[in-house]
């Protein structure tokens, strides 16, 4: 307490902020979430909470996917993380669900401690289940209150579901097998889109959470578990070995959450975030010092631009420095990435044209990296390359290898096949045929093959974020999450253009390198 | 000379060597005089006729005022399978220095495999070829192509470089100083004036036009052999009739030693000394166009000449 009151006393007196919160008590503790509204929110409340206690605070907010934060904090590569204690005993325990919350949390402390070292704090208050939901209307016509009675009717509906509810054992499935619920139809839908497609009746019946701040907002009818089939979604900080082992006060101080939030602040904090598009680090304070843990002035001083007013273009202008740091950012992830795959194929092109035997395995080999699916590629690399810049280099280093190493070898096997044996007819040795001949005339095609890497990678490198490496990815991924399209557009935009600037700068190499005639 | 010889970049063997001083003689003839014929240190070489050193009154090209380069070729006994396909079997020819032979046959006898044998392009599973006598597997391959004129049935000019520089392509293999000026010269000797197509692309000429940059480039170094393959066989009738007889000209300023590979038995007998008849990797008959017409060795070689009407005569 005393410490946050030198600040806010130099702040009264001089009417400037703090130049720098308490001195560091320890390393810096790396605060996670996972991409969407609430996992933001709570890790915002987290990292400010610590700074408020004299830590600092590294924030690393939207990476991917359950098993990408996981795997980072598994490895202690990120400290902590928000999440949930069903997510936990179903997604990454593997175990049976159990309706019991306090079972349920017990469970999942002692087997993540035993498996993991990994350790929940004590759940922050609240719970964040699924939620079935319809329009009031849908639920007005068909007398709908509870699962069972969705189930009756459930033939005749339009389901419009997560990708991660559809797959997992406690969403789709589960809940076909406890209630007999058949849908006419299921498609496959992002949160961001979700709750659009239901208001304008593309759908019927969607999965939501609990505590979304868009059920108030699209009016909806949540229908009651009455079966009690979801498991308890207790909220809880999540602990690294490390960050226990190395900063216990730390520890402690997040401890300090734990009983405080309800179900009923959820839902409002969301609200302002997900409906009103407050920006979440505002939220976040109000929160932390509505519950009594932060003092007035306490809260780092924010020169935020009031973003819930103005357009598009207004709200672009606004963000400018953002977003020429993270398009440099971008730059720098593509550029890399894009040198290292060029150093590595083109050199490999080439040799394979001498062996012509293994080329075609190679290549196709190769090409098999391109199938896997980003997000898994990610999470793969996590616990040998942690988070951030490095393994988003090695991903996209691998993603843009294939176009250049097929175009490179076609371009330099098929060029002018007639000229090609006369100059080796009239005497030149291969590495000249290969310099004077066969590249000149595969140039074209190579380049080809250059530029459609380019223009995947800077698309690609929009996923970076969800292991921590920022770009572009950061303000769209946060942008789905949040249901905010002129945050979703601030990334969207730039990166669109970047696309079609890198594939005009190569468009212009290829014509000096390209041969005349 | 040893360093004019060496232009391969690449150590020059044995029997290379020699083949080098031999032939280095005969390009650097142009710029360095006349060179001995004899020049060897071998001696295993056999001394060479020197070629028909005509004035070509019309032409203007000042090539032929030195000994002119000319080499024999044979080949003994050659064998050459593609998997179990016999391409040549047991193969025998000579072409004198100076000489101009025609092989001909049906696509697949062997014509072409046994050209590109001359040039090393392939090499015999057994026999050997002897280039001015010299056993082909003693020399360096690039080093006897460099001294090989090849002339393709598509030209294979290279469409990024400009006309002046495909003339110069084997002038510029070997380093010579003086490419440009070769290059044009080759260029009149085909009848490519060199103001109007010197800097034009390969794209920008008719099919004609490219098969004469093809020929100039074959015989901008003033090699002792041209290799043609099918030379003039996808132009259309007059192209083809020209270029016949400005090859004609050639043959007559130069003398080059030459082996020509076509179907068209006209053409044979048109511009070849001898004539050739290869069908299934064998040498069918081997004769002058006059001993060919009066005596066919087979059935086969008269309904040959049956086919393409020149047994009337």
């Amino acid at each position: 307490m005393s410490r946050a009151t030198l600040p806010a006393m130099l702040l009264m007196v001089f009417g400037v902020p703090p130049v720098q919160a308490p001195p560091p008590q320890s390393r810096p503790v790396v605060v996670a979430s996972k991409p969407f509204g609430e996992s933001y929110l709570l890790a915002e409340m987290f990292a400010q909470l610590l700074e408020a206690r004299g830590f600092v605070a590294d924030r690393r907010l939207g990476l991917g996917a359950t098993e990408i934060a996981f795997s980072a904090l598994r490895s202690n590569r990120i400290d902590v993380y928000p999440e949930y204690t069903g997510t936990g005993l179903l997604a990454i325990l593997g175990e049976r669900p159990s309706p019991d919350p306090r079972q349920v949390y017990r469970q999942v402390a002692r087997e993540f401690r035993a498996r993991y070292g990994v350790r929940w704090l004590p759940p922050l208050g609240f719970q964040n289940t699924y939620a079935i939901a319809v329009r009031r209307e849908t639920a007005r016509r068909l007398q709908l209150r509870t699962l069972s009675d969705l189930a009756r009717v459930s033939a005749t509906m339009r389901a419009g579901l997560t990708p991660d509810f559809i797959g997992r054992p406690d969403g789709l499935p589960g809940l076909a097998k406890a209630y007999g619920i058949h849908f006419r139809s299921v498609r496959a839908l992002l949160a961001a889109v979700k709750y659009q497609a239901l208001a304008a009746g593309e759908v019927d019946v969607i999965d939501g959470y609990s505590t979304d701040g868009f059920i108030v907002r699209y009016d909806l009818v949540v229908l009651e578990d009455d079966r009690g089939f979801f498991p308890p979604y207790e909220a809880a900080a999540l602990i690294s070995p490390a960050f226990a082992r190395d900063v216990p006060a730390g520890v402690a101080a997040l401890t300090e959450l734990s009983g405080l939030l309800t179900e009923e602040d959820l839902r409002r904090l969301n609200r302002r975030i997900e409906v009103d598009n407050e920006p979440i680090p505002d939220v976040a304070a109000d929160a932390l010092r509505s519950l009594g843990l932060t003092h007035a002035g306490a809260e780092r001083v924010r020169t935020v631009k009031d973003a819930s007013a103005g357009g598009v273009a207004q709200y672009l202008w606004h963000q400018r420095d953002t977003i020429m740091s993270l398009t440099l950012r971008h730059l720098l992830l593509v550029g890399v990435s894009l040198t290292g795959a060029l150093a590595l194929a083109l050199p490999l092109g080439l040799a394979l044209e001498r062996k012509r035997r293994v080329a075609e395995s190679v290549i196709r080999g190769v090409g098999l990296l391109q199938t896997l699916p980003s997000i898994a590629l990610l999470a793969f690399m996590i616990p040998l390359l942690g988070i951030g810049v490095v393994p988003a280099l090695v991903a996209l280093f691998l993603y843009s290898l294939y176009p250049i190493l097929r175009n490179t070898y076609t371009g330099v096997r098929d060029a002018a096949p007639d000229a090609v044996g006369a100059a080796w007819a009239l005497g030149m040795t291969p590495r000249q045929v290969l310099r004077h001949v066969r590249l000149p005339l595969a140039a074209p095609v190579i380049m080809a093959g250059i530029r459609t890497a380019a223009v995947i990678n800077v698309g690609t490198a929009t996923l970076a974020a969800f292991i921590g490496a920022g770009g572009l990815g950061d303000p769209i991924a946060a942008g789905l999450a949040l249901s905010d399209t002129r945050m979703i557009l601030s990334g969207a935009l730039p990166a669109a253009l970047l696309a079609l600037l890198v594939d005009g700068a190569l468009g212009i190499c290829e014509r000096i390198v390209a041969p005349r005639g | 000379m040893p360093s004019q010889a060496s232009t391969s970049g690449k150590p020059c063997e044995r029997g290379a060597t020699c083949f080098f001083l031999q032939f280095a003689g005969s390009a650097a003839g142009m710029h360095f005089g006349a060179v001995r014929p004899g020049f060897h240190s071998s001696g295993r070489l056999p001394e060479k006729p020197l070629a028909t050193r005509r004035n070509a009154a019309k032409g203007g090209v000042a090539i032929e005022e030195k000994p002119l380069p000319t080499t024999a070729l044979s080949a003994e006994g050659v064998t050459r399978r593609y998997g179990p396909r016999l391409a040549l079997d047991g193969v025998s020819i000579d072409v004198g220095a100076g000489e101009c032979v025609a092989l001909i046959g049906e696509s697949g006898a062997g014509k072409t495999t046994l050209l590109r044998c001359f040039n090393r392009l392939v090499d015999p599973d057994e026999g050997r070829i002897l280039i001015a006598g010299v056993d082909a597997r003693e020399l360096d391959p690039f080093a006897l192509r460099r001294r090989t004129g090849y002339v393709p049935q598509d030209g294979g000019l290279l469409p990024h470089w400009r006309v002046q520089r495909n003339v110069e392509l084997v002038p510029w293999l070997r380093h010579l100083e003086n490419r440009s000026e070769l290059a044009l010269r080759a260029m009149s000797l085909v009848g490519l004036e060199p103001e109007l197509f010197a800097s034009r692309w390969p794209r920008e000429l008719s099919g004609g036009q490219r098969q004469r940059v093809a020929v100039a480039r074959a015989l901008a170094v003033n090699p002792g052999v041209v290799l043609l393959d099918e030379p003039f066989g996808a132009l259309d009738a007059i192209s083809r009739a020209d270029l016949q007889s400005t090859f004609l000209g050639i043959r007559r300023e130069l003398g080059v030693t030459s082996l020509l590979v076509t179907h068209d038995l006209d053409e044979a007998f048109l511009l070849a000394d001898r004539v050739v008849v290869m069908r299934n990797g064998r040498v069918e008959q081997a004769a002058t166009p006059g001993q060919l017409r009066e005596a066919p060795a087979s059935d086969y070689v008269r309904q040959l000449l049956l086919r393409a009407r020149v047994t009337a005569a």
